[in-house]
């Protein structure tokens, strides 16, 4: 039959290309797995080789103080997963979206506790959470040092360090805050009423070091440092002969003048993770009019209320302090608002703003001018040159859908205002992202879809192209982006996988491909094109996959034939693919410790008893617990069609013999198929006295859980017909025979069908009779 | 994880494997030998007396008191009169960071100081300044944020002043009506660094101003009590 096979599952199957796959066998050789299946569904390989039928999943956790077989009830359907370990390992954080909730596993109570939730919930952080089936990528939660990142894919990106939820970073921005400083009356009179002079610096907001007069501080307080002064050119120095001639020189040698300049400020909040908003507009400025550097003082002699009189002053009792006011608290989680500040604008040739050190202790190192989020007020007495830290300038964070820590930064893409930004935070501020610093690498301007470590640097996918993201230069300043694939891009951002030896592993318009240590790109699912024909396109956002450490496995689950959620987990082990259909995953993810556990965020099935047998929530995979029984399964071994070494001839009865390990009181289903039929030609189920394929040798049975009892010495009752005295050991290989006939067929094929107890696979050997007479000879 | 989940569960009729039996113990001892942690154990499944004294934290404190029972009116020999000679001078020192033999690790630190500030009247006048200052002063290094009467707005003990008089460090002290000696109660913290090993820890006194006009009162730290709290593990 030309084209392709079809299998009893109406699904196309085909190994290497789009022919179905024919196999020559030796006769009489064990046929392991990998040499003749196309197919393998719901088994796991074992470290000696054999395959087993796999287990579980089992309920993460079950509800306290009941039938420890009732799985937890989570608030919804879940929509995301992820697990981190902060601390150095001290503590172990999991979560998951559940519904319109974020929620935090706390297993000293065995329960979760709600993050985020809607109005009500009672949440750290009441805020909306999308919940619905449209296709999506799930939840991200990406674990940075110090916390955890979650990306909901609406609304705002959140941080979550442990104990404190918050949003991440600022969408906001502060308002300007407003200066006050002198401004000069149009007279100053003295005390005998006398109008002396037009004011200078004078009213408003007035205060400088200048004693005794109206502007004067109290001596406490020292002197104001702000404003730019000159001393006096020139000064002339008098022979020092008398008492006031002497005073004179002094006066010369520290007197002078404030010049005229002027100051403006800007905001910035900080928040309890130590991210920054970015900066305010900057206000209006505050001005200081050109004055003399005087103090009122006593004449040498005489009563206080005779002949005080204006007289040259120290140059710094001029200088002014200022206050700034109307300064914004931020919202919810801020803990300090960062006061900037020019230099003397008029002065100082320098017109950028710089972060005023507070003025108490701490000085430059202090996280924020002000370490509050309610004072609205600060008096600014900083001199310029305290002025020494740049302050950084943040965009606002409006919401990304992806991430990944990559080179110390969180690198976020997929913005909602442009899918095509990519943009690195601060290192250590996971929600502070720096103007001019983002990245779009795609030119041709497609959404990125996926992020991923790799040696060659951060790998960038887009829907149709692949680009690597690599630092500058060794300095640390900047990044290049460079193409590596410009026809190869991800479809799932939750694809993505790395293998142990560095592979990276994705999704793509309906294929896998894999990027090696060195950067070369290969498609390697071929042997399940045929399958992947049936990828729900539109659901492909959505796959979810992880990398089993503890079995060398890339598993993938994704949406076929439509459906709308992810039904079908395809195995890729390094060299082939195989199958499992125990949970429906939203989510997935590998814990990050040692254990490695393979978690599920999904829908798992139970059999029998409840009466809503689809309960939703967390697995573990290939895990059971004792009372909760998944729903009967298989695990299948499907051969390609196989022909024998030489096919000029047709066949006909054949026996086959399996090997398998000895599993349980149970027997394999075989099926046989013949010339590229979908049907089976015969079948050997359970209760076929000739050919029962049980799994275990009947001949010397192992003692049976539930049936044998330990070191009994019996050959009666139910444990006849095992063997005597029982004792534990490890399971043995054995094999069984089958005759199968299926005359004059051209290629056959075998399904091996397990109980739903499970059972153990080695291979399997097949050995014919040739008919030679002329009836049998092919037309 | 709660409850650490079996890989296998045999079911009636399975084959009975000693590895599988091992699998399910291994996940079970591994969580025993090594992972520990507030997942494993319920909210209330353990009592402080079910723990070693050290096995969660290992405490490093020391306290010490002197005069802890002043009376108000006298000077007690053991209360502390401040001299007057501007320097700053130990009112109560203590040794911290050898308990049990055992040498602090090195870390965070809160130092607690708690004491009454009194100051003699003698003159009959019913409100004076004693121009005492207080701070905590560790390995002979005053830290000045705690130094009383510094004009820090958290600093409760602001400098004094009026129109006649200077503003000078340290309260104003003002006769309660029952005696000559007044008493303030005075209480100073603070959290540092400090490095591993063994170190001094001061409350210290010193009057600020020497020459007080014509009436050299005199200022005493009474019921002084000094608290220093590891905050390490």
């Amino acid at each position: 039959m030309p084209g392709q096979s079809r299998d009893n599952q109406g699904r196309f199957r085909a190994k290497g290309g789009p022919e179905p796959l024919l196999i020559r066998y030796e006769q009489a050789t064990l046929l392991a797995p990998a040499d003749i299946a196309a197919r393998v569904e719901n088994m796991q390989p074992e470290p000696e080789g054999s395959l087993r039928s796999i287990v579980g999943p089992a309920p993460w956790l079950c509800t306290r103080g009941e039938d420890p077989g009732t799985p937890y009830v989570y608030p919804g359907d879940m929509h995301g997963i992820g697990h981190a370990v902060l601390g150095g390992g001290q503590q172990e954080l999991l979560l998951a979206h559940s519904g319109t909730r974020i929620i935090s596993y706390r297993g000293w109570s065995r329960d979760f506790v709600t993050l985020i939730g809607p109005v009500g919930s009672f949440a750290q952080v009441e805020a909306p959470i999308p919940d619905d089936d449209r296709p999506r990528i799930p939840t991200q939660f990406v674990a940075v040092p110090g916390g955890v990142v979650i990306l909901p894919q609406e609304g705002r990106p959140y941080f979550f360090d442990g104990t404190t939820v918050g949003t991440l970073g600022y969408a906001e921005t502060p308002g300007p805050p407003r200066g006050a400083g002198p401004s000069s009356s149009r007279s100053q009179m003295i005390s005998d009423g006398t109008i002396l002079e037009a004011g200078i610096n004078d009213t408003g907001y007035a205060h400088d070091g200048q004693y005794y007069s109206e502007t004067a501080m109290h001596p406490t307080f020292g002197t104001g440092r702000l404003g730019t002064v000159e001393r006096f050119p020139g000064g002339v120095f008098t022979d020092p002969s008398t008492a006031d001639k002497r005073k004179a020189n002094d006066v010369n040698a520290v007197s002078g003048q404030l010049l005229a300049g002027q100051y403006r400020a800007a905001v910035q909040w900080i928040d309890q993770f130590g991210n920054l908003s970015p900066v305010s507009g900057r206000s209006e400025p505050i001005r200081f009019a050109q004055q003399q550097a005087r103090v009122i003082g006593p004449p040498e002699t005489g009563a206080v209320d005779a002949a005080w009189a204006w007289d040259g002053g120290r140059l710094e009792l001029v200088r002014k302090q200022v206050l700034w006011t109307g300064i914004n608290p931020g919202p919810e989680g801020t803990i300090g608002r960062i006061l900037l500040r020019t230099k003397d604008e008029l002065n100082s040739g320098d017109a950028l703003l710089y972060e005023i050190p507070p003025n108490a202790a701490d000085g430059a190192s202090a996280f924020a001018t002000i370490n509050d989020n309610e004072t609205d007020l600060y008096p600014d007495n900083a001199a310029d040159a305290w002025l020494i830290r740049d302050p950084v300038y943040p965009v606002p964070v409006t919401g990304f859908a992806l991430g990944i820590v990559w080179d110390g930064r969180l690198w976020a893409a997929r913005w909602v205002d442009s899918v095509g930004r990519l943009h690195p935070s601060m290192p250590g501020r996971w929600g502070t992202f720096l103007r001019d610093e983002d990245i779009y690498p795609d030119a041709a301007g497609q959404g990125i879809t996926g992020l991923a470590r790799h040696p060659l640097g951060l790998i960038v996918f887009t829907e149709g192209g692949t680009f690597a993201v690599t630092r500058a230069d060794d300095s640390g300043g900047g990044y290049v982006t460079s193409a590596v694939h410009t026809g190869v891009g991800c479809s799932a951002p939750g694809s993505i996988a790395t293998m142990s030896d560095g592979t990276v592993i994705w999704l793509s318009r309906g294929a896998f491909y894999s990027m090696d240590p060195e950067g070369a790109i290969t498609r390697i699912s071929g042997q399940i094109d045929g399958l992947l024909r049936f990828i729900t396109a539109g659901r492909q956002l959505s796959a979810v996959a992880h990398f089993d450490p503890n079995v060398n496995e890339y598993r993938c689950w994704l949406s076929l034939n439509g459906e709308t959620f992810n039904g079908d987990c395809v195995i890729w082990d390094g060299g082939g693919w195989r199958r499992r259909s125990d949970v429906i995953a939203a989510a997935t993810c590998i814990t990050a410790d040692a254990r490695g556990l393979a978690l599920v965020a999904g829908v798992a099935t139970e059999t029998g008893g409840l009466s809503r047998p689809e309960v939703t929530g967390i697995w573990q995979l290939d895990h059971q617990i004792p009372n909760w029984t998944p729903f009967g399964r298989s695990g299948v071994i499907e051969t390609a069609w196989l022909t024998p070494m030489g096919s000029d001839s047709r066949r006909t009865g054949m026996r086959i013999a399996v090997w398998m390990r000895e599993y349980g009181n149970a027997a394999v289903t075989i099926a046989v198929y013949r010339d590229w039929r979908t049907t089976a030609d015969m079948e050997i189920r359970s209760g076929n006295t000739d050919n029962e394929m049980l799994t275990y040798p009947n001949d010397n049975p192992p003692p049976m859980w539930g049936i044998s009892v330990y070191d009994e010495d019996t050959t009666t009752g139910p444990s006849e017909r095992l063997s005597v005295p029982n004792v534990f050991r490890r399971r043995r290989p054995y094999w069984r025979r089958a005759s199968i006939y299926v005359p004059s067929c051209e290629v056959f094929k075998i399904r091996l069908a397990g109980p739903t107890a499970g059972w153990m696979f080695f291979g399997i050997e097949i050995t014919e009779d040739q008919k030679t007479g002329d009836s049998r000879m092919p037309p | 994880m709660s409850i650490p989940l079996p890989k296998w569960c045999p079911a009636s009729g399975d084959s009975i494997d000693p590895d599988d039996w091992n699998d399910n113990f291994r996940i079970l001892h591994s969580e025993m030998a090594g992972r520990l942690n507030e997942h494993n154990h319920q909210a209330s499944g353990f009592d402080r007396t079910d723990l070693e004294t050290s096995a969660v934290y290992r405490p490093t404190t020391t306290y010490v008191e002197d005069d802890s029972t002043p009376t108000q009116f006298t000077t007690s020999a053991d209360t502390y009169a401040t001299p007057r000679d501007g320097a700053w001078h130990s009112a109560l020192l203590a040794t911290f960071g050898d308990v049990s033999g055992e040498e602090f690790p090195g870390g965070l630190v809160w130092v607690i100081a708690s004491f009454q500030a009194s100051f003699d009247l003698a003159g009959g006048e019913s409100r004076a300044q004693d121009h005492q200052q207080f701070a905590l002063r560790i390995d002979g290094v005053l830290i000045p944020e705690t130094i009383t009467g510094s004009g820090e707005p958290d600093n409760d003990l602001v400098p004094t002043g009026d129109d006649n008089n200077p503003p000078f460090p340290g309260p104003t002290v003002q006769d309660d009506g029952v005696g000559v000696h007044t008493i303030e109660a005075v209480a100073l913290d603070w959290l540092v660094t400090i490095d591993p090993g063994v170190h001094t820890v001061e409350i210290v006194a010193r009057r600020a101003v020497l020459n007080l006009g014509s009436i050299p009162n005199d200022g005493y730290v009474k019921n002084r009590e000094l608290i220093i709290l590891a905050l390490v593990n």
